[in-house]
């Protein structure tokens, strides 16, 4: 049996659905699995764990930040392994949130303790991968993020994509709200751009926002700036696919991300990428959408006004970015997840008897 | 436009050629406006902790010295026992503090959702 182990598991949520498509692939590749959540929930709870688990078993663990489950995971005698998506530098967050910075800070000491207990670790970008190799993780693999192309399928939400479909240019930034994302720069850059212009332009931010602090500065930055924001949360399915379908650009100047999951449902719905070249961002486009190094505002805006009006080069970025998301397909990622599991000497239940015999 | 990657050469001939009818402003502003944003957030955001350290105050003319001197040793050997205690309630008041916040958005956010 194969058990993946997470701390949560929230509607909505990139990670989450991550964790339930490899439960699923993994079923698909003939497995037995199980869901073990560490707040409560799943088909195993986290105190039969250990009952559970035999010699040939693996324990799958989704790694985030500091917790106790970590320090349970440490200490667990079966086959271990994790996928690991990265943790946020705790820089970005100490100045908004002291707690989140010392969570951060307390689950990058807990991985140099965990790695050594591993059989193998899977991570989501080579980006990551090369972290824990730098760790002393000798055994690492990457696995991309398994994007569940069936949940994007709903019917976007009408009144959204008819107040996204009012004729202004929208620009898009899905994600949580959080310091990393640099969601000033997102404000700034089409401020200007829109002020440079004089085209009439709206941001449109969807994501988390239970970081209160740094969504206090970004709402008093936007009321400082002139260009219209429509502040989305955590928003149904059904507004983030008319988030997607009603937007003409997707602009990320994040500075940190292990994968960066919007950079796949922009591609998704052809919807042209403009993005930061920060940590694991130019990886998962794989030379696709426009990638930048400065943030100088007018080189921005020229290549901003050249995405939103020049049609023949959204034709040719929105063809670039379908033919990287092939790489992303469900089917590829899951029998690279079933090669990995093999190598290292996990066998479906059926093929079992057969590698015995 | 040398600072911007693309597979595609279609592409960056297309970046590169491409003109605005209008010249574009100063960024100044721009950036002031984000090294501002930046700035402002470590300030504010640094909470107040408090610790150990508090200053000793003389005593009067006598015994002042030697008081201040006592208190300083008595509160070096205290050190091991008050240093936890003092984390763990400043790790109570950042999480008031941020539990106050987030109560304070969600007022802000029914306050929005009344208007609408």
């Amino acid at each position: 049996m194969i058990c993946q182990l997470t701390e949560n598991l929230l509607p909505g949520d990139a990670i989450s659905d991550h964790v339930r498509a490899l439960d699923g692939a993994m079923r698909e590749l003939g497995y037995d699995t199980a869901l073990c959540v560490g707040q409560g929930g799943g088909t195993v709870h986290v105190r039969d764990l250990p009952g559970a688990l035999g010699e040939e078993d693996l324990l799958l663990y989704e790694y985030s930040i500091g917790s106790p489950l970590n320090e349970w995971f440490a200490a667990q005698h079966c086959k271990k392994a994790i996928v690991y998506q990265n943790i946020t530098p705790p820089e970005f967050f100490e100045p908004y949130d002291v707690r989140l910075a010392d969570a951060a800070r307390w689950g990058r000491q807990q991985l140099r303790e965990i790695l050594p207990t591993l059989s193998f670790a899977l991570a989501s970008s080579e980006y990551s991968a090369g972290e824990l190799r730098g760790m002393g993780c000798g055994d690492v693999s990457v696995l991309p993020i398994l994007l569940d192309g069936r949940r994007y399928e709903e019917a976007p939400d009408e009144n959204l994509l008819q107040k996204l479909s009012d004729g202004k240019k929208n620009i898009l930034f899905v994600g949580r709200k959080a310091p990393n994302k640099r969601i000033e720069d997102v404000l700034l850059a089409a401020d200007y751009y829109a002020a440079a212009t004089h085209t009439p332009c709206r941001v449109v931010m969807a994501g988390d926002e239970s970081m209160t602090r740094y969504c206090r500065a970004l709402r008093e930055l936007a009321a400082k700036l002139s260009v219209e924001l429509l502040w989305l949360g955590r928003v149904p399915m059904a507004q983030l696919i008319a988030a997607y379908r009603g937007s003409h650009l997707f602009l990320c100047m994040s500075e940190h991300e292990g994968f960066c999951v919007p950079l796949l449902e922009s591609m998704l719905f052809d919807l042209p990428v403009l993005a930061f070249d920060a940590a694991a961002v130019p990886e998962t486009l794989g030379g696709s959408g426009v990638v930048f190094r400065s943030k100088s505002l007018p080189e921005l805006a020229r290549v901003m006004d050249a995405l939103l009006f020049d049609e023949a080069l959204r034709q040719e970025v929105v063809a670039s970015q379908r033919r990287r998301l092939e790489n992303f397909k469900a089917d590829k990622i899951r029998d690279t997840l079933g090669r990995i599991l093999k190598d290292h000497g996990f066998f479906p239940e059926l093929e079992k008897g057969a590698v015995r015999g | 436009m040398d600072g911007f990657i693309s597979e595609k050469t279609e592409v960056r001939e297309r970046l590169s050629g491409h003109e605005l009818s209008v010249s574009l402003p100063d960024a100044a502003a721009w950036e002031e406006k984000r090294a501002a944003f930046r700035t402002e957030r470590k300030e504010s955001g640094t909470p107040v902790t408090v610790g150990a350290e508090v200053p000793v105050e003389p005593y009067g003319e006598e015994l002042g010295a030697a008081r201040k001197f006592l208190r300083r040793c008595l509160r070096r050997c205290l050190r091991w026992y008050a240093e936890p205690l003092i984390a763990r309630q400043n790790a109570v008041n950042r999480a008031l503090l941020a539990r106050i916040e987030e109560l304070e958005e969600e007022v802000r956010r029914m306050k929005e959702t009344e208007r609408e």
